[in-house]
């Protein structure tokens, strides 16, 4: 006990000698400083805010939701990299240059599996107003290493313009593959991230880690307190920026199994340390079924390149590599089964979210959305047909029937539905005639039962929402809701 | 402020105006007691956990055969323990201040009677006297009866006597009276002021909101003597439990007022059934999902929206195993009758057998019928359930989790738990330097996990 105080009280006189030291004559940690302004300086003019606006349900119910958020300007033509979580799903968009002028801006695309979006600003409305702007540029994040120094900025807790320091705590840092974001999207499968002790706050989403050269080396995802903030690696983000400018979006391949670290597993499978990934699990009639993959394999090459998963954070790398296949394509993959070698073909498939858009049918009192491959694999729904309901609002039709979120819609009357416009058609004929009753067919876990709302057609009321007076951002992120624009 | 003074004053001279009846009352609760309390004794046990810890019980129980039969309640006996985990069944008898332990073989319990059972054995056992029970309740609202309740062990256990009365009669599922608070403990004798025993103290579920929301909670009841009384005739032996009839019909709906106007169900309501489990009974009757169960044996299913359900699985629990019902089930606008023959419920985890793994410090139980539906896996999902790991034992240091199906040990597939105990036992046999096991953990993530016994070092 006695020794370790001793230590303790050694390091810090060493630091505090340092310190004096620099002072005195301004040598390393002088020029660190020199270089940080030379990297503000290119950076935190082209580092903007984000005030978003969406709509959403909940519990059924539509709700106008505003945030704010950071965002980085990449190129001359305006566009914007962010988080996802802060502009993906936005309806308005507003962003505020370092100028302290406000513009609006579009949404380009998103990619809620790396969190993040590219939005554009209005370019019109700069030319109108006269305003300017500035643009970063991407560095080179696999050059990052541990005890970089590093600046975050952005606007924590809406406070614009806010700029932190600190170094990479860990260069690539990985947070389980269980990760979701508001909203119950799916997030995080195919990247590590940059780990850093610079302050990032709610609000700082979105927002740039630079190096000293002042190059963006991460977009500011995650954090929150405790010195742990975590930033998406900018060469993830650049694939993701050129295909979000190509097409809007971002496709991604899947082959349908889970991987598992090799490490401790090698004599069991009789292979090299770095040989091969375990296929921990295969998703039923998912392409690596089909192709007669299975659980308890080693999958040693994928498309003629040999697969590297010793190590959970390999895996990451890996599922990125698999997921850039185009979509459709005949692939090669060896494995290892039973001490034998084998090579096998598989068809890759587009990956899907667990999420689609989300539909209001008003008068039975519920919300519903399409059911992906995805939602289906997780919900282990036999197939993807019907309309998944998302909510029920209380005490309306499809509550007092006994709807519950969960449920599956599979038919209206005697009509069977395999989406969701399939159910708005439905809807639609039987709201025009005023069906007072309507018969769902629903399944429910693994039962089927029907299900009898009871639908009242009353004049609709109005509810004028008014528009807020002042449009202006307000200064704390986490503002109260709007009202909802119904009821 | 004031009202509530007048409230508490005529409360107070309420009280004082009826000081003969209290005396009375205070008469008969004291012949009640000494003609109750010596028939009551309490049950002694432990169960002893999976990790070797073991938790005392002190349950109040009632003597009701003459061969020193013992009633309690089954609540005391929960069904996530397997029959070898309880022990020292003991009696004791509380004599002036002394408290005698009896030897006592445990019988086994009946959940739906509420109703466990223990058979004093030891042969120097005094005579006990037997408490004899009413028929029926035939208790009403309003009625005043007595609740036997005991101390701890420092007061001998004394048994305390606590006046009560009938609040509420409890029609759906069975019936059942609420009584203002002083019910004793469940499985204690509840007896009126004249001596006679109408039931026990029993433990409901009751949505106390709406349909719609319900919140449900577990209440204390009196539990009348007719939900048991059969039992007392004939307890249950070896320690078995009663096997609960079983039909496996699953998602069940109620059928709504406007569902039945809909489908022209004239008066009649019923279940929908949502899911029919394979193999199940009403599976080889030919039951269907969508199917609707109007009536069990000509009695309709019956009740409030949100009890159908329940009275239906009641209406069904109170048949016994091997009885042929007969149900009358809507289909697609027609009725048609279906005869259903009763199987005994599948077995819970309580009962599935198990096999521990002493040097690698797991202990595995068989995959059964409950776990399946609790995990939502297929019907035909295989394996065993890991149901104890010691701490930093070897099987836990690989990152084996409790709750994991293992499905094969090194290659080989272990469907059951027989299946597996060969080859687990002969895969280890060789002390090899590692085991890798492919389990199934949660709903659907499968993984390896690599086990490293310790051969040399743990000895």
């Amino acid at each position: 006990m006695r020794l370790e105080t001793c230590v303790c009280l050694t390091v810090v006189a060493v630091v505090l000698a340092g310190c004096t030291e620099t002072q005195r004559t301004g040598s390393v940690y002088g020029d660190l400083e020199q270089a940080t302004k030379i990297a503000r300086d290119r950076v935190y003019p082209a580092t903007v805010r984000i005030d978003a606006r969406r709509v959403e349900f909940v519990g059924g119910k539509e709700r106008r939701r505003g945030g704010s958020g950071s965002g980085v300007i990449f190129d001359d033509d305006g566009h914007i990299l962010t988080n996802f979580h802060v502009a993906g799903r936005a309806g308005e968009l507003t962003v505020t240059l370092f100028s302290k002028e406000r513009v609006k801006a579009k949404l380009v695309g998103g990619d809620p599996w790396t969190d993040l979006a590219v939005i554009r600003l209005d370019l019109d409305e700069i030319r109108e107003k006269g305003l300017s702007f500035r643009s970063a540029s991407f560095g080179d994040s696999n050059q990052v290493a541990e005890g970089d120094s590093v600046l975050a900025i952005g606007s924590p807790f809406g406070l614009s313009r806010s700029i932190s320091s600190g170094i990479i705590s860990c260069a690539d840092r990985i947070l389980g593959t269980g990760l979701e974001m508001p909203g119950g999207l799916e997030t995080g499968l195919f990247n590590t991230w940059l780990q850093t002790d610079a302050a990032i706050n709610p609000g700082n989403s979105g927002g740039p880690l630079i190096n000293v050269l002042g190059e963006v080396i991460g977009i500011n995802t995650r954090g929150g307190g405790n010195d742990l903030g975590f930033a998406v690696p900018i060469n993830v983000a650049k694939d993701v920026v050129r295909q979000i400018l190509d097409t809007g979006k971002v496709k991604r391949s899947t082959i349908g199994l889970t991987l598992q670290p090799l490490q401790d597993l090698e004599t069991f499978f009789d292979v090299g340390k770095m040989e091969g990934a375990v296929v921990s699990g295969v998703l039923p009639d998912g392409p690596a079924a089909k192709a007669g993959i299975q659980a308890q394999d080693l999958l040693i090459a994928f498309d003629g390149e040999a697969v590297r998963g010793r190590y959970p954070e390999q895996l990451f790398d890996l599922r990125r590599r698999v997921s850039r296949t185009s979509v459709g394509a005949r692939v090669a993959v060896r494995i290892k089964r039973a001490g034998e070698v084998r090579m096998l073909h598989l068809v890759t498939e587009e990956l899907t979210t667990l999420r689609s858009e989300e539909q209001n049918f008003k008068h039975w009192g519920l919300v519903g959305q399409d059911i992906t491959e995805r939602l289906a694999q997780r919900e282990k729904l036999p197939d993807t047909k019907g309309v998944y309901v998302t909510g029920v609002r209380r005490g309306e039709a499809a509550d007092q029937a006994g709807v519950e979120d969960d449920d599956v819609i599979l038919r209206v009357g005697t009509t069977d539905v395999a989406n969701v416009a399939d159910l708005r058609r439905e809807y639609d004929a039987a709201t025009k005639a005023r069906q007072a009753r309507v018969l769902l067919r629903i399944r429910r876990g693994r039962g089927v039962v029907p299900v009898l709302l009871k639908v009242e057609y009353a004049e609709d009321t109005k509810v004028i929402t008014p528009e807020p007076a002042d449009n202006a951002p307000k200064p704390v992120r986490r503002a109260p809701d709007t009202p909802p624009a119904t009821e | 402020m004031p009202a509530r003074i007048i409230h508490a004053l005529v409360a107070v001279a309420l009280l004082a105006a009826v000081p003969a009846a209290a005396d009375e009352m205070a008469d008969q609760i004291r012949k009640v007691q000494a003609k109750v309390a010596p028939a009551t004794v309490i049950v002694s046990f432990y169960i002893e956990r999976e990790d070797g810890a073991r938790a005392g019980a002190h349950v109040l129980g009632t003597v009701v055969g003459k061969d020193n039969l013992v009633m309690f309640s089954s609540a005391a006996i929960p069904s996530e323990f397997a029959l070898s985990q309880f022990h020292d069944f003991k009696v004791k008898v509380t004599d002036g201040l002394d408290v005698n332990a009896y030897e006592a073989e445990y019988l086994g319990k009946d959940n739906q009677a509420q109703a466990a059972f223990v058979r004093v054995t030891d042969p120097k056992t005094p005579a006990l006297p037997v408490l004899v029970f009413n028929e029926k309740a035939k208790v009403r609202v309003g009625d005043p009866l007595v609740s036997v309740a005991n101390l701890g062990e420092p007061d001998g256990f004394a048994r305390l006597l606590q006046p009560v009365r009938v609040v509420a009669r409890i029609d759906q599922p069975v019936t059942t009276y609420l009584c203002t608070k002083g019910l004793g403990a469940p499985g204690s004798p509840v007896v009126t002021l004249d001596g006679k025993v109408v039931g026990i103290v029993g433990l409901v579920r009751l949505n106390q909101a709406t349909n719609a929301r319900p919140k449900w909670s577990v209440a204390q009841v009196l539990w009348p003597v007719e939900r048991f009384i059969e039992r007392l005739r004939n307890p249950p032996k070896g320690g078995k439990s009663v096997k609960q009839a079983w039909v496996g019909v699953h998602t069940l709906t109620p059928v709504t007022k406007d569902l039945a106007e809909y489908f022209k169900l004239g008066e009649g309501r019923g279940v929908v059934v949502g899911h029919v489990i394979e193999g199940s009974p009403a599976d080889k009757a030919g039951l269907k999902s969508e199917d609707i169960i109007l009536s069990v044996d000509g009695t309709a299913v019956s009740g409030t929206e949100g009890q159908l359900v329940e009275n239906f699985i009641n209406t069904i629990r109170q048949r016994d195993v091997g009885e042929k019902l007969t149900f009358e089930v809507w289909r697609e606008g027609k009725t048609r009758q279906v005869a259903v023959t009763l199987a005994p419920a599948p077995k819970g985890p309580g009962e599935a057998e198990r096999y521990a793994i002493e040097p690698f410090g797991m202990t595995v139980r068989e995959l059964v019928a409950s776990d399946r539906m609790a995990r939502e896996l297929p019907q035909d999902e295989t394996g065993v359930v890991v149901l104890f790991l010691k701490p930093a034992g070897w099987a836990a240091d690989g990152g084996l989790r409790m709750g994991d199906i293992i499905k094969k040990v090194q290659d080989r597939p272990t469907p059951d738990l027989k299946t597996f105990r060969k080859i687990f036992d002969d895969e280890v046999a060789q002390k090899p330097k590692e085991v890798v096991l492919f389990v199934l953990r949660g709903k659907k993530d499968t993984q390896l996990v690599r086990i490293e016994p310790r051969w040399d070092a743990d000895k």
